[in-house]
């Protein structure tokens, strides 16, 4: 493989200045309609910064000609819940104001999703649409000449993007994705069980958090559930750790030197071990997946534990599966406890930021020959207006400028706080490295997890990865 | 224990003729024409498929390849220094051992004292055959999902060894309690648990081998034994397994091939976890080469798996089966 | 009638044997029978009680997977590939056992050690480089890129199956045919083909089951959805639903319904297959 990952690495550097004038908008949208009519009668609140809405155009296209028919193949891992419903009525709402466009939808759980997409693409056959996260598999996909570069196609309507969600999937100056969602990991927890521990505020440094993980122990709760057998749950952690002891820097140096070779690195692992040994997690973990009634989301989802690091799809998935109430609902709903969320502590001495995070978002790459019309549909999806039904279901955090305050969510507020208080965001580093690393820093976090590897050998391990690559 | 793979049929056909020329007109003669149209066909299907592959992914095996693009990332024996070295790759191989090892140890005896059991006169044995082969017909990814869910934490193992636990004398509830584990969960035993299940699905098979076995054995001989005085173990010892030496043997081949080869059920129930406790050789095959984009990596690892498992083949064949046929498969 | 008096010894040991048979049984149809029944029970009847009867019995878990356009698409797939498949694997291989068999020219024992070499040849080793072959033919996305390999990777136990079977034919026959002025080919068609249709047809039904229960070429071949056979079709629906453990165990269930109904007619034609190959003589 002959790249130039430097420097792709460096335009991937995406420091995200998330200044996403987000914050729990409250009740202010929760009248806004969501039915598939929506699109009719222009939403009343949607700001009119915009420019026409991309329907209207749509339809100006459809009037004049009659366009060659198209089958635009779409890619998504919103498997479940409202959002799998709303890009269905999206698709067909579409079709209809644009009858010569089809969809072929294809949906997928996210680790199915990877199974699928992995041999679609090596097959030199791109789907039209289809998820991506940006960062190394993204780059690979252009290396490859899977994706297509959209800059010009979108460059009248990108800018009612968030530019800092547009940033994960730009390759080389080019961008390859359209964005949908962004977002940040951080502490789903169980409140009625912190209070059975008689924990009363959540922890802001890492030692309290450790004792507060050990007072759940004692109380008999399982304090946090984590998707051993995904393995990039676990990975949030060693992440996280990082980011907090070495900051911002530590991540650029390992990227610039490519080894995880680093005192930040060592001191992240080390501190992962105290987490290790107290043995916090739930039975079986290894072998949970994050999402199902054995996985990860399973048991908070149940209140069996108590805590899970993972993203702003959280609330949704332990919803679902807790199997809890309809998908139209908002996750807060559905829970039959109160569930909170706060940021992962800071780590005593540590040279990073309680609001910097390892975030990520959600978009859709377009295939090289994708029909135009896919692109379309694209800036369909991201209007305002659909943003806002996005964000009205809670499960995701729409990146369309104004439509931040959809977001009705209550468990999202203090996400979104703590977001806009972000100088720096850094990716799922799963994600942000090439494919082989990515799996190397999962495989080898777990390993930390189980107890087979101490941090020496799991940075040797990820290293090597890095070398062949 | 197998996958796909069939049984081998390792006998000879009766003595081989020479494959001398006979005349034109005369029995055994066709012309060369002819004989390309009856062997072509199937030569150029396998060739093209099964051979051409392997010897291709030599070519590849020596370069960092991502699958796309041309080859140009030159790495020699890279690739094969990388995966021997490698602790994943090492365990997967350890893993098949394992599956092997258990296999010849108590899959083999299970199915033979079954193949004992059911050569008797018994009535219904018929039925009792066609239900412990059923599995055999299977696929491995039900086998998994099903599986997968008994064996789940709190499901229905749990549930049946919680209630019959404790009815054992001497086997106190905490004891049964301490017992329990997420099966495919725990590291230290979601090998033996995948093992349980493969057993669960193949030892039909060899169970039915060795009752075509048993009963080619002609009845006189236990007879003889009978009227020599020896008990029925006696006469289990020195006749019948003696004489069932062939099937066993066989038996032996297909269960240490088929652990090799191991991947649908691994797949679907573990996918190779808890931590790798459970990656088989082809499962680390799919996960590390084909999952990673890493195709020179991954063509290293096929020729490896290649090389391990023709060299066990061949070194079976040679020295273990090779009593019972004359230049049997190669 | 000839039995007077049964020892009691030969009644205990009966009745151990029994006991053993009747014990390896439960464990074999539990786990069958739990899929079953759980196809008719609530995710959360099987959360609460994974031991019991459904109360009160579902049907729809079973009647929306036959409802389902994806899961008939799957039956469909998974049929066509499987009567491809041994549709290809009966001419290929007859046709190339027959002359391994009958006739005598040089190399003959070359090719036939060249098949079966196959024998042993770990498929999953195979599997990557296979994969870039079928890339380069464009086989990738097409059924055609599943049928083709399975029918090279069955044709060794084919042709080691067939050709002592073909051997196996009094030589009086062909000299009859030749006088009566049949070449090769009518032979071929006229009196092997029909003399060995038992081993045609375990030939066949090795191939239908192999092809049915195939799991890891079709996963990396049959990248669109619509071509999926019913072995990709339930392990997608157990990771996509994984929530809903009834739908997930009455899919499965239907899934195996062919391949059962087929072990049930063809169960005689499965063993001697399995055995065969395998016991001497």
């Amino acid at each position: 493989m002959r790249r130039t990952r430097l420097t792709r690495l460096s335009a991937l550097l995406a420091v995200l200045a998330l200044v996403a004038g987000a914050c729990g908008g409250g009740g202010a949208a929760s009248d806004t309609s969501t039915t598939a009519a929506a699109e009719d009668t222009p939403s009343t609140e949607a700001p009119p910064a915009t420019e026409a809405p991309p329907a209207t155009e749509a339809d100006g296209g459809g009037d004049g000609e009659e366009r060659e028919p198209v089958t635009i193949e779409w890619w998504h891992i919103q498997n479940q819940g409202a959002m799998l419903e709303l890009w269905e009525t999206l698709a067909n709402e579409f079709t209809e104001m644009n009858p010569h466009v089809t969809f072929d939808i294809v949906v997928n759980e996210n680790e199915a999703f990877k199974d699928a997409i992995q041999p679609r693409l090596q097959s030199n056959d791109p789907p039209d649409l289809f998820q991506s996260w940006g960062g190394g598999d993204l780059a690979d996909q252009v290396e490859a000449g899977l994706v297509r570069d959209i800059s010009d196609e979108v460059s009248d309507w990108i800018g009612d993007l968030s530019a800092g969600a547009v940033s994960l999937f730009e390759v080389d100056g080019g961008l390859y994705a359209v964005p949908f969602d962004l977002g940040m990991v951080g502490f789903w927890y169980n409140k009625e069980l912190f209070a059975q521990a008689g924990i009363d505020a959540p922890p802001t440094t890492w030692d309290e958090f450790l004792d507060v993980v050990q007072r759940l122990k004692d109380a008999g709760i399982t304090p946090i559930a984590v998707g051993g057998q995904d393995r990039w749950p676990a990975h949030f952690y060693l992440a996280y750790l990082i980011l907090r002891i070495g900051g911002q820097e530590a991540i650029e140096e390992i990227a610039a030197n490519r080894s995880f070779d680093h005192p930040a690195v060592i001191e992240a692992g080390n501190q992962l071990q105290r987490l290790v040994e107290l043995e916090p997690f739930q039975e079986g973990f290894l072998a949970s997946t994050w999402p199902g009634p054995d996985g990860e989301a399973g048991w908070i989802g149940t209140g069996r534990a108590a805590i899970s690091l993972m993203g702003q799809w959280g609330p949704g998935e332990y919803a679902n599966s807790g199997g809890h109430g309809e998908p139209d609902q908002l996750p807060s709903e559905r829970l039959p406890f109160e569930m909170g969320w706060f940021p992962f502590p800071e780590v005593e001495g540590g040279a990073g930021d309680l609001n910097d995070g390892i975030g990520g978002g959600n978009g859709f790459a377009v295939g090289r020959d994708a029909p135009p019309e896919a692109v379309e549909f694209l800036r369909y999806l991201t209007s305002v207006e659909n943003a806002r039904r996005a964000g009205e279901t809670g499960a995701i955090l729409p990146v369309t400028k104004g439509a931040e305050n959809s977001v009705t969510e209550p468990l999202m507020v203090p996400l979104l706080e703590s977001l806009a208080q972000s100088e720096f965001v850094q990716l799922y580093l799963d994600q942000y490295f090439p494919a082989a690393v990515g799996e190397a820093i999962n495989d080898e976090t777990v390993k930390i997890f189980a107890g087979q590897t101490t941090i020496e050998d799991a940075i040797q391990a990820i290293d090597a990865a890095f070398a062949s690559s | 224990m197998q996958t796909q793979s069939q049984p081998t049929r390792v006998s000879q056909p009766s003595a081989p003729t020479p494959s001398r020329r006979p005349l034109r007109g005369a029995p055994g003669y066709a012309s060369w024409p002819t004989l390309a149209v009856l062997v072509l066909p199937a030569l150029v299907v396998y060739g093209l498929f099964v051979i051409y592959p392997i010897v291709q992914s030599l070519r590849f095996s020596v370069y960092n390849w991502n699958g796309l693009g041309p080859l140009t990332d030159w790495v020699g024996l890279g690739n094969f220094v990388e995966a021997l070295n490698s602790p994943d790759f090492r365990a997967a191989i350890f893993h098949c051992f394992v599956i092997a090892v258990l296999s010849l140890t108590l899959q083999l005896p299970f199915a033979l004292a079954l193949a004992v059991l059911l050569n008797q006169k018994l009535a219904g044995r018929g039925l009792f055959r066609t239900m412990f082969f059923a599995p055999y017909v299977l696929s491995e990814v039900v086998t998994g999902v099903v599986w997968r869910q008994l064996l789940r934490p709190d499901g229905m193992v749990d549930r049946v060894i919680e209630t019959v636990g404790p009815l054992i004398p001497g086997v106190s509830e905490a004891a049964v309690q301490e017992f329990m584990r997420p099966w495919l969960g725990d590291p230290g035993v979601a090998l033996y648990s995948l093992f349980f299940v493969l057993t669960w699905k193949y030892f039909g098979l060899h169970m039915v081998l060795l009752l075509a076995g048993l009963q080619g054995i002609p009845s006189e001989l236990k007879e003889a034994a009978a009227i020599d005085g020896a008990g029925p173990w006696q006469a289990f010892r020195h006749v019948t397994l003696p004489l069932l030496g062939p099937t066993i043997r066989i038996s032996m081949f297909l269960m240490i091939i088929g652990s090799f080869h191991v991947f649908d059920l691994v797949w679907v129930t573990t996918r190779g976890g808890p931590v790798g406790a459970t990656q088989t050789m082809a499962t680390y095959l799919i996960d590390f080469g084909f999952g990673r984009n890493r195709f020179g990596y991954g063509g290293a690892v096929s020729i490896l798996i290649f090389a391990i498992s023709m060299v066990l083949a061949l070194f079976y064949q040679r020295f273990v089966l090779r009593r019972d046929v004359e230049g049997a498969l190669t | 009638m000839a039995v007077a008096t049964i020892p009691v010894r030969r009644v205990l040991s009966r009745t151990v044997l029994y006991v053993v048979a009747l014990a390896v049984l439960a464990l074999i149809l539990v786990p069958l029978v739990y899929a079953v029944l759980g196809g008719f029970r609530t995710t959360g009847q099987i959360a609460e009680r994974p031991v019991g009867l459904p109360d009160p019995w579902i049907f729809t878990n079973y009647l929306g997977t036959l409802r389902s356009p994806a899961f008939w698409r799957q039956v469909w797939n998974s049929t066509f590939i499987a009567l491809a498949t041994t549709l290809l694997i009966l001419p290929l291989s007859s046709l190339a056992a027959f002359a391994l068999a009958r006739y005598r020219f040089r190399g003959r024992e070359a090719i036939y050690t060249f098949f079966t070499i196959g024998l042993l040849y770990p498929v999953v080793a195979a599997t990557l480089p296979l994969w870039l072959t079928l890339r380069d033919l464009d086989l990738l996305g097409n059924p055609w890129g599943v049928i083709l390999p399975q029918v090279a990777f069955g044709l060794p136990l084919s042709i080691v199956i067939l050709r002592p079977f073909f051997r196996n034919i009094p030589d009086d026959l062909e000299d009859a045919a030749i006088i009566d002025g049949c070449g090769p080919l009518r032979f071929y068609w006229h009196v092997m083909l029909p003399l060995s249709r038992p081993a045609l047809s375990t030939i066949s039904v090795l191939t239908i089951v192999g092809s049915w229960n195939a799991f890891l070429l079709p996963l990396l071949v049959l990248t669109r959805q619509d071509q999926w056979t019913l072995p990709l079709g339930v392990n997608n629906i157990s990771t996509q639903y994984g929530t809903d453990t009834a739908l997930v165990l009455a899919y499965t269930v239907l899934s195996i319904v062919p391949a059962l109904i087929l072990y049930a007619i063809a169960e005689r034609h499965i063993v001697s297959g399995v055995t065969s190959g395998a016991v001497k003589g």
